[in-house]
């Protein structure tokens, strides 16, 4: 299955707009190529935000890249003014989703998975939107290893998080929340509970 | 017994440094070379050794930090150590321009002064997109990234988000790497009697066989608010250290994994790794040594494979 996806993914990113030109081998890998091309077209959309703003290399200061952070976010935001939920993780896409956090949790490594979330810090009872920023003073809980290996890789600054049951496609440089899956895990997994 | 509540020093003094994973004890009242008598030094401060000082989840802009910051200062006028490692949690809270002075460039600003350069790794309070570009780092730009220091290499991981490509980039660069010595920094722990987090078996059991199999010598995490050694695991050696600026008080359960801890102090770790040896000592924010030792460099990687 890993492979299936890894091969539709490679395709439409290297490629672009080949999606239709790579054979869906079952549903599950035609709706993840789907979500590839989505990912991809927001990529497009994301270099040319990020062509209007000067390239920052290393620096002193703090306020340099927060500041470029902002312009970019402000860039991808207008860009993207009528971003909702759903709009990258259609429902067809989140219930593939929901199925592979589901095989993971489900998997020979389930328990490390589970217990690899409750040992990070669970974030909870925050709130985010789409198009909005990640909030600034609330930690990045960590992803477990296994997990990111059971979801279609990303390029790079795009990454996904997870919020309490929630995953959350964020742009890293910008810092913004692209789009959600609402209770991506399953419910009978308590990830917010220390031990 | 809570023998965490007091510091707990390494006793094997019956160790042979030739064996790896073993290591021997140090005099804690000796003071070879420092001019501050206050200051109970055990590094051997050899010639053309590689010195370096540790700190873990020290971002909190509270006196602590300052305090243990000043310990550093006492100790680089001492030992001249030329780096530090930061292990991750560098900057809690916000992160705009005060935060960065009030939580690293004020407390360390004698140490950026002397010329100290600071090596980071993110924990999941740092902001990736902003510490990975914050020049006082030194992290290129990069979430993950490796360095060479006489002969030991460096290789600071990202834990929050160790994802395919970041262990395929750790594997080339470690089977790449001809350094003696090879230290794995990163924040959360493989192994931790932290009551509060504990360890994380899934990225135990990503990272692991790739230290095996390339030879790893040392593992430093923070995340878990107290100093731990832990007994070596495969023969690597494993330190967390997360009480730079914070503290989780009395939260450690020792276990029959534990070497030393501290859960009452916040502290650092100095090091001083000369030829097939690592001296190391950590020091509380009071400046009590609670812990200090020789460590042996282990001999091949197939040998560490051969301990289990």
């Amino acid at each position: 299955m890993r492979s299936i996806v890894i091969l539709c993914l490679s395709f439409s990113w290297c490629g672009g707009r080949v999606v239709a030109q790579v054979a869906p081998v079952n549903e599950n890998s035609a709706i993840l190529a789907d979500f590839s091309h989505r990912v991809a077209e927001y990529v497009k959309l994301r270099k040319q935000a990020d062509a209007g703003v000067p390239v920052l290399k290393q620096t002193n200061s703090p306020h340099e890249i927060a500041e470029r952070e902002r312009l970019v976010a402000e860039r991808i935001r207008d860009a993207r003014g009528n971003a909702k939920q759903g709009d990258i993780f259609t429902p067809q896409i989140a219930g593939v989703f929901r199925h592979l956090m589901s095989s993971s949790f489900k998997s020979d490594e389930g328990k490390q998975i589970h217990q690899s979330l409750r040992h990070a810090e669970p974030v909870k009872d925050v709130s985010v939107r789409v198009n909005q920023a990640y909030p600034e003073a609330v930690p990045l809980q960590s992803m477990p290893p296994t997990l990111l290996q059971n979801l279609p890789e990303l390029p790079k600054d795009l990454d996904y998080r997870i919020i309490d049951h929630d995953l959350i496609l964020r742009d890293g440089q910008a810092n913004l929340v692209i789009d959600i899956i609402p209770d991506a895990i399953p419910p009978s997994i308590n990830a917010n509970a220390h031990q | 017994m809570r023998i965490s509540r007091i510091l707990v020093l390494a006793v094997c003094t019956a160790c042979v440094l030739s064996q790896p994973g073993r290591s021997q004890s140090i005099a804690l009242d000796q003071s070879p070379a420092s001019p501050d008598s206050r200051l109970a030094l055990t590094l051997p401060l050899e010639d053309k050794s590689v010195r370096f000082a540790v700190i873990g989840d020290s971002g909190t802009g509270d006196a602590p930090q300052y305090e243990v910051a000043a310990e550093m200062e006492a100790y680089r006028q001492a030992t001249n150590f030329e780096f530090v490692l930061m292990l991750g949690d560098n900057i809690y809270g916000g992160h705009s321009a005060r935060d960065f002075e009030r939580k690293f460039e004020r407390p360390y600003r004698s140490l950026l002064d002397a010329g100290v350069r600071f090596y980071a790794s993110l924990g999941n309070h740092d902001d990736p997109n902003e510490e990975r570009l914050y020049k006082p780092f030194n992290m290129n730009g990069e979430r993950y990234y490796t360095f060479k220091k006489g002969n030991v290499a460096f290789f600071a991981l990202d834990s929050n988000y160790m994802d395919p490509e970041q262990l395929d980039w750790l594997e080339k660069e470690l089977r790449n790497s001809n350094a003696d010595w090879k230290v794995c920094f990163f924040h959360h722990p493989l192994y931790s009697d932290g009551k509060f987090h504990g360890p994380d078996t899934n990225l135990r059991a990503q990272l692991t066989p790739l230290f095996l199999k390339y030879g790893v010598n040392v593992v430093l995490s923070g995340h878990e608010h107290v100093y731990e050694r832990i007994k070596p695991e495969l023969g690597i050696y494993y330190f967390v250290l997360g009480n730079s600026g914070q503290l989780r008080f009395h939260n450690l359960r020792p276990s029959s994994e534990m070497q030393s801890g501290l859960d009452t102090d916040q502290g650092f770790i100095l090091m001083e790794i000369s030829g097939n040896k690592l001296y190391f000592q950590t020091i509380s924010r009071t400046g009590k040594t609670v812990d200090a030792s020789v460590l042996a460099r282990q001999s091949k990687p197939a040998e560490i494979s051969a301990v289990h």
